[in-house]
């Protein structure tokens, strides 16, 4: 993010909410405003959680917030490491733990941001804070970078179509790996490379597809 | 864009892990508070923690070796010493090659190809129903037994199980009761008249202060559940297998009947096996010959002191540590601990009598004169003497942290960093501590004579107060600057009445009644001693449960601690649980070949238990057997000097920090100490010495009788006692090579034999 750039605004809007979103949790206090609303009084009573000023759960559409949002949460926790299934356990947390209590759907970006947060303080909760914080941080600055505008739907789409640029070889190959998690033994037999070929059939299709999918989305937010 | 990124998505375009459609889940979730509140309990994350690697043994060091080499006389000369190290390496290469992963598997992790294993989902029982079960029913309601919830949903998932395809789980080892026998009417379920292995609370002749309280407080500790042991080891059985299927790991093949042996008698009475009790093993073609040993060693009068000694010896560790009561001015008297204990674990008591008797404990430290009918001796009383300092501090985290799993500690100064525990928690906890006195009973000089007993106890601002002054007896504790104030509440938050006099309110006896009774101290101990067995708890550590640290099993965990207390608290039926487990009889190799290289507890994964985790033996385990293994028990004298002797030799591996949770620290686990101990020590002397009468010279003396056929003999019961193997055929051949290097001499062949032998790490691990 720079001064002058056109996404400064959104950007910006995304930073204020995630970072008053994370004050919030940290001194567990009720917002008085802001996209999301940590749980006040009313929940701890289990009343239907509603802030004032603000909808109550069922005055949400739950359904339409989590259909719109899931993809996104589950892909970030992706990226900062979790396994599949860990990220798929962790996105359910993540809307059970802000849907449980006040909340209030200010706009998609915020809201956005606002999951985002919850979800990586649960990633880091569960591993007992012990993930290196310089890791999180790089992939949270790749996230920001390429995947969250959009929750990673230009990136997605970017991908599969430099995927078709690869020779028939290399596409067997990525597939093996990131489809069926062959071994990099079974990716040799399979494409009939020894396995230190195979490695360097991967490296060097990732490092194409690194290449393409920049261009292309760099090229795209250019307009060009 | 970074390679985790790339990673991620090339994933999902490659329509490997898809994003998945959680909206009905979560709906359905919220319009159930409940059911969004379990869920948390679900093994979310694998934790990961760094995990000593086992295989720490020792290593062969030339120039420790020629020391030793130098004391043995004219025999000695760079050959044999280079004989000894080649057959060490033989035997370290030996048990490397059959227990370590794979080149390529170390190759593949190292590139980080190593499929990821989806964690186990939170399992819920799996009732496939057998025609089995239906014909358990029948036999239950036939003879008026109702099988408890549990016990049905046992036999058929299990039944279930059992008929699945050609896995690897189906070569289990028959130790462990077939689904015919499990369901066979001749097994009777478990009866309270039957289940008096233990005295009943009341009837049980204590010479401690607080039995008369303990026996009409305490809920009953006889069994209560129609449960058979059976069906809960293959409770047990269903269970692991249905996590190995979630997390798509295959079990490793079984142990071989010798290395089941070993691990048994190291894991339930502390050492290993001696060569006569193995062979009887082994020729024993009995099918439920493994059950018949579990019960021996548990039950045998043969065994039942050196049961009680291995269990009193880990239980001190536990309570007081390596170093409580070894300094000279220290109140605890630690032969008094370990004699409550031993006692204990000679009549099986109860473990929740055993835990209220710890905690109510009241009396005098030593068996001297000056013990008065207000306080008389008690063993027991020692553990909270350890813990006495500092307002009582230690008391309430130790209190808290063995016997209900929860680590408290650091609330005393602020709020649990990763949960809802407040800092007033551990101060209404500490209040129950309060009412205790420490008395010194004036002596003429050492040893030191102290008295636990309850005071009445005003309050920490009862100076100022007015009227009954002992109504409310408070504790202050400082959060944020400002004082606050305690009341005694237990953890579960029940509160009782504040007053401070003992004639009121005993707060100590009214802990050790909440302690008693609380789920988190079933949940806590059948932890511990899953983890004691299995290498790896539930939890890691085992001592720490709590919303924050899940376990990996939650529901075998839960139902577990159901059984074991409706099964009337009983250490030994729990024991029996475990060691006859599947799980607990699965080799100790693993890898990508196995199918389950995923299974890797040291890589911060949660335990799978589809393999044995191979782990050092504690310096205690290590001690026993080094006597086993040399003979040298049977010429040992009287139990205090035993307890003297091993004490002695354990004291050099453990160091006390002096910090206020009296931590401490040993300095066994693979350190050049333990290696030097093991390899120059003068236990190892004498267990590698081959004079007359020693073990050595016997099996030197069967050797030189005659010729090769006893020269074998010999090699097998030297590998056998240390390793409880037979040996290879390479090993074989640099065994005659060093005997020719040692122009004949047998002994002395067998001397650097047997040395490296111990200096193996097979023998130092439990695997």
């Amino acid at each position: 993010m720079a001064y002058g750039d056109t996404s400064y605004s959104a950007d910006f809007f995304e930073y204020i909410s995630a970072f008053s979103a994370l004050i919030r949790i940290m001194a567990n206090e009720p917002a008085s405003m802001g996209a999301a609303a940590p749980p006040g009084p009313e929940a701890a009573k289990g009343e239907p959680p509603k802030l004032a000023g603000a909808p109550s759960l069922w005055e949400l559409d739950v359904a339409r917030i989590v259909r719109e949002h899931q993809s996104g949460v589950w892909r970030y926790l992706r990226v900062l490491g979790c396994p599949a299934a860990e990220a798929e356990d962790l996105t359910q947390e993540t809307f059970l733990a802000v849907l449980t209590k006040p909340f209030q759907d200010y706009n998609r970006q915020a809201t956005a941001a606002y999951l985002r947060q919850v979800a990586r303080n649960l990633f880091i909760s569960g591993r007992r804070r012990s993930v290196p914080i310089a890791e999180l941080d790089e992939a949270e600055a790749a996230w920001s970078r390429w995947a969250g505008k959009d929750d990673g739907q230009e990136l997605l789409a970017a991908l599969r179509s430099c995927l078709q640029t690869l020779t028939e070889r290399a596409r067997q190959a990525l597939d093996l790996r990131f489809a069926q998690q062959a071994s990099r033994a079974d990716i040799a037999a399979a494409i009939g490379l020894s396995e230190d070929g195979a490695k360097n059939v991967l490296q060097r299709a990732k490092q194409h597809l690194r290449e393409c999918v920049e261009r292309t989305l760099t090229s795209e937010r250019r307009g060009t | 864009m970074n390679d985790r990124l790339l990673d991620a998505f090339l994933e999902e375009a490659c329509g490997g892990a898809q994003p998945p459609d959680l909206t009905d889940k979560v709906l359905a979730a919220l319009a159930s508070p409940g059911e969004g509140a379990r869920r948390s309990t679900a093994p979310v994350s694998p934790i990961p923690v760094l995990a000593c690697p086992a295989g720490a043994g020792p290593v062969l060091a030339n120039a420790a070796r020629q020391k030793a080499q130098a004391t043995r006389g004219t025999f000695g000369g760079w050959l044999p010493v280079a004989m000894a190290a080649s057959l060490l390496l033989a035997v370290a290469g030996y048990w490397m090659l059959s227990h370590s992963k794979t080149k390529e598997s170390v190759i593949a992790e190292r590139a980080g190809e190593r499929p990821p294993v989806k964690q186990p989902a939170p399992h819920i029982d799996t009732p496939l129903l057998p025609d089995s079960a239906q014909v358990v029913a029948d036999e239950r309601s036939s003879s008026d037994e109702r099988p408890s919830p549990i016990a049905e949903k046992v036999v058929s998932s299990d039944a279930g199980v059992g008929r699945q395809g050609n896995s690897p789980a189906e070569k289990l080892p028959e130790g462990n009761v077939p689904d015919e026998e499990m369901l066979t009417p001749r097994e009777q379920p478990t009866t309270v008249a039957e289940n008096r292995i233990s005295p009943p609370i009341g009837e049980f002749d204590s010479s401690t202060a607080g039995d008369a309280v303990a026996a009409t407080s305490l809920p009953s500790a006889l069994s209560t559940s129609a449960t058979t042991d059976a069906q809960v080891t293959a409770y047990i059985n269903a269970v692991l297998k249905s996590h190995w299927s979630d997390a798509g790991v295959r079990p490793s093949p079984a142990a071989t009947e010798s290395e089941w042996c070993r691990r048994v008698y190291l894991d339930c009475i502390g050492r290993i096996p001696t060569v006569e009790e193995l062979e009887v093993f082994l020729i024993d073609n009995r099918r439920d010959k493994r059950r018949k040993l579990v019960e021996r060693l548990l039950d045998d009068d043969l065994y039942l002191e050196t049961y009680a000694r291995f269990w009193t010896t880990l239980w001190t560790n536990i309570l007081i540590g390596r170093t409580g009561g070894m300094e000279p001015d220290s109140p605890v008297y630690r032969e008094g601990l370990q004699q409550f204990l031993r006692r204990s674990f000679l009549t099986n008591k109860p473990y929740n009598q055993f835990v209220y008797e710890l905690v109510s404990a009241k009396g005098t430290n030593r068996p001297v004169e000056v013990a008065s009918a207000e306080a008389p001796y008690n063993g027991a009383v020692n553990f909270l003497l350890q813990h006495m300092q500092e307002r009582a501090t230690p008391a309430t985290a130790k209190t808290a942290q063995v016997f209900l799993g929860l680590q408290v500690q650091c609330t005393q100064c602020h709020n649990h960093p990763f949960n809802h525990w407040k800092q007033s928690r551990f101060w209404e906890l500490n209040a129950f501590f309060r009412q205790a006195r420490e008395e010194q009973v004036t002596t003429d000089g050492q040893p030191k004579v102290v008295r636990l007993l309850d005071g009445d106890f005003a309050g920490e601002g009862a100076s100022s107060g007015a009227g009954d002054r002992f109504a409310e007896a408070e504790v202050y504790f400082e959060r944020n600057g400002i004082l606050q104030v305690a009341y005694p509440t237990f953890v579960d938050g029940t509160a009782i009445d504040p007053n401070g006099m003992v004639s009121v309110v005993d707060r100590r006896l009214e802990l050790a009644r909440l302690v008693s009774r609380s789920d988190e101290l079933k949940q806590a101990i059948v932890n511990r001693m899953w983890g004691h067995f299995f290498g790896y708890g539930f939890t890691k550590p085992v001592d720490d449960l709590g919303p924050h640290n899940p376990p990996s099993h939650p529901e075998l965990l839960a139902r577990l601690a159901d059984e074991f207390a409706g099964h009337g608290y009983d250490l030994k039926r729990l024991i029996r649980w475990i060691t006859l487990s599947d799980a607990y009889a699965l080799s100790s190799k693993f890898g990508p070949k196995l199918g389950n290289a995923a299974d890797d507890p040291t890589l911060g994964n949660a335990p799978l238990f589809s393999h044995f985790y191979v782990r050092q033996m504690s310096a205690e385990q290590l001690y026993e057997s080094l006597l086993v293994a040399t003979g040298a028990h049977r010429t040992l004298a009287d139990y205090e000097e035993q307890q003297r002797l091993k004490d002695r030799w354990l004291e050099q591996f453990a160091i006390a920090f002096g910090t206020d949770e009296n931590d401490e620290a040993t300095t066994f686990d693979g350190t050049i100490t333990q290696t030097l101990v093991m390899m120059n020590g003068e236990l190892t002397r004498q267990a590698t010495n081959g004079e007359s009468g020693s073990f050595l010279s016997q099996v030197a003396m069967k050797s030189e009788r005659t010729g090769k056929p006893e020269r074998a003999a010999a090699l097998n019961e030297l590998y056998l006692a240390a390793l409880a193997r037979r040996p290879s055929r390479a090993e074989v051949q640099v065994a005659n090579d060093l005997l020719v290097a040692q122009s004949g001499n047998t002994t002395t062949a067998l001397e650097d034999i047997w040395w490296a032998l111990l200096n193996s790490n097979e023998f130092i691990l439990n695997h």
